[in-house]
């Protein structure tokens, strides 16, 4: 699974906003690595930011995440 | 009756030490093992592991398969003994999996198991992060001020040095060799991240070795 699957996972199970550590912890990387990708995800209204945490967007949730994850 | 009970108490201790050492064995938690090693999801999970044995035990009683009888007292808990080591891997028996939206749904004994694993494995993510956060702090007082005085604020020096600890305090230097050129590693820019990930690949004995406070 490759970061991108690997941080929308997350993000979808969780249901909530989380913060780069945590998303950074439970995939097993490293903050700068995921903060890099989540600006990238955040480019592409895959994912929202709330204050210092994130969360998949909601239009995203909706309509193309299904693609995504097609593993 | 007391036979009874004792064979299923058998097959339910032996299903729960089985999942215990399943998780700490396991690649994702054996170096934050310390962690949860005494919290309620990781009973609760023993638990249920344990109950799933006795059922398995309940539906198998006829001695579905058979042990030389010596009629000896170990003999008589073989079988449940036996049946609570193997719980874990009928529970994860999958016959075929399903593609539906994307999604691969196993079918067999894991489409109920799997869901119940992806809970626990979440549920310890969430307590191992959340521990390892006051676990970490004092070290990360500690060595975020020795970057600065000793290292004059050079994360690569910083690195440089954990390397060469790395390589003294720990056996297996193919694995130091990955550690250094893996990805999290080299763009590593901070003590936090670092000790973050020496904690993560090495565990506790050569985290508190490298970094004693």
């Amino acid at each position: 699974m490759d970061l991108t699957k690997a941080i929308l996972n997350v993000l979808q199970k969780l249901n909530k906003p989380i913060g780069v550590d945590e998303i950074a912890f439970r995939i097993r990387s490293t903050s700068s690595v995921v903060k890099e990708q989540l600006e990238k995800l955040s480019e592409a209204h895959l994912v929202k930011r709330i204050d210092a945490d994130y969360s998949i967007d909601d239009k995203a949730r909706n309509s193309g995440l299904k693609s995504i994850y097609n593993y | 009756m007391e036979e009874y009970i004792t064979s299923y108490f058998a097959a339910f201790i032996s299903a729960c030490i089985i999942s215990y050492f399943r998780i700490y064995s396991s690649d994702k938690f054996h170096n934050y093992f310390f962690l949860i090693v005494v919290d309620w999801f990781l009973v609760l999970n023993c638990i249920i592991y344990g109950c799933i044995s006795i059922g398995l035990l309940y539906l198998l009683k006829d001695n579905v398969v058979s042990i030389p009888v010596n009629n000896t007292q170990l003999n008589h808990y073989l079988y449940p003994i036996g049946i609570g080591i193997i719980t874990k891997g009928v529970a994860d028996v999958n016959f075929f999996n399903v593609k539906t939206d994307g999604f691969s749904i196993p079918i067999g004994l894991k489409t109920f198991t799997q869901p119940l694993d992806k809970f626990f494995e979440e549920k310890f993510d969430g307590v191992c992060f959340e521990k390892s956060k006051v676990y970490m702090e004092a070290y990360l007082v500690r060595y975020r001020h020795e970057l600065l005085t000793n290292y004059r604020n050079d994360i690569l020096r910083f690195k440089a040095a954990i390397i060469l600890k790395l390589n003294s305090f720990h056996p297996d230097k193919k694995k130091t060799g990955e550690f250094e050129s893996s990805l999290n590693f080299t763009k590593a820019i901070s003590v936090d991240e670092t000790l973050v990930l020496v904690l993560r690949e090495f565990g506790p004995t050569i985290f508190n070795s490298i970094f004693p406070l």
